[in-house]
């Protein structure tokens, strides 16, 4: 009787097998090398931990990513947690009401105070230019991990909307709700940190 | 003539998603004639969609820059990695 092919797990050989590609992995979503590396090393003490729980369903490759995939939203929701204070409603599921009108006769409009103005152009300015670099940089990783995830898989591996959907486990009119809201937040936070 | 132009003219909510997303996903010709003609009329949602523009270009830009194919991990580090790895797996 023939068995179903699984896969198999050698730890001995995942340095120097995967270590890079994970490590990139891990940076591309984190932009800092020592907690890039940092994860790195806690995915694997997490694999080894749960090496017995490794049923071969997967390639031993996709299974390091998944633990390294939750090491990365672990550290991202305890930053959130350290940030919700400094970053207006991070969470909130409500909609945009922080940012337009939800009923009567001014629905849909900008709530006054919150109105656009031209602060962006800062970023035209060659002496300004690092600095809203930086800022959008540090806006960038306060959006929740899923949020600045789109971000990343678009503009760094081109996914298509559709893959994004699929790999963050959500609806295209979830996607375009997440990317809506991350741009009203980024401006918001760009917004109080370059006036402040 | 107040309900048709309801029907015709989009909301600032309406307007800055559609700005928002258009980058990730082709509008329809109903949609960029209406997200045109709003952004024709107001100022507010104008300059965000100038703020869109920049934001877009830039992320574009760091997501590219933080990361290259010759990034790898430190040897130092791949040595720590080994070491727990043997201790662990023992
Ligand atoms: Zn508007």
């Amino acid at each position: 009787m023939s068995q179903i092919q699984k896969h198999s797990c050698e730890p001995n050989n995942w340095v120097k097998l995967y270590s890079d590609q994970l490590y990139r992995f891990a940076l591309i979503r984190v932009n800092n090398n020592q907690l890039a590396e940092d994860l790195v090393q806690e995915a694997f003490i997490s694999a080894l931990k749960s090496l017995p729980k490794f049923k071969g369903d997967s390639s031993e490759k996709t299974w390091l990513y998944t633990i390294l995939r939750n090491k990365i939203i672990d550290y991202y929701r305890s930053q959130e947690k350290k940030m919700a204070s400094k970053f207006y409603d991070i969470n909130n599921e409500e909609g945009n009401d922080h940012f337009f009108y939800n009923e009567g006769k001014s629905s849909g409009e900008w709530v006054k105070g919150h109105e656009p103005t031209n602060f962006h152009e800062a970023a035209d300015q060659p002496l300004e230019r690092e600095e809203f670099m930086r800022i959008l940089k540090v806006c960038m990783d306060l959006l929740p991990f899923k949020w600045s995830e789109v971000f990343r898989m678009k503009n760094l591996e081109d996914f298509s909307s559709k893959e994004i959907c699929k790999e963050l486990d959500i609806t295209s009119s979830n996607l375009w709700v997440i990317i809506h809201r991350a741009k009203l937040q980024m401006r918001e936070c760009i917004k109080n940190k370059w006036e402040n | 003539m107040k309900k048709l132009m309801h029907m015709i003219m989009l909301d600032c909510n309406e307007a800055t998603r559609l700005t928002s997303i258009k980058k990730y996903k082709k509008l329809s010709l109903m949609q960029r004639t209406q997200l045109s003609m709003h952004l024709m009329a107001c100022k507010f949602c104008n300059q965000f969609a100038k703020f869109n523009d920049v934001v877009d270009d830039l992320m574009e830009q760091i997501c590219s820059n933080s990361v290259n194919e010759d990034s790898k991990l430190s040897e130092k580090k791949k040595e720590e990695l080994e070491t727990i790895i043997e201790e662990v797996n023992k």
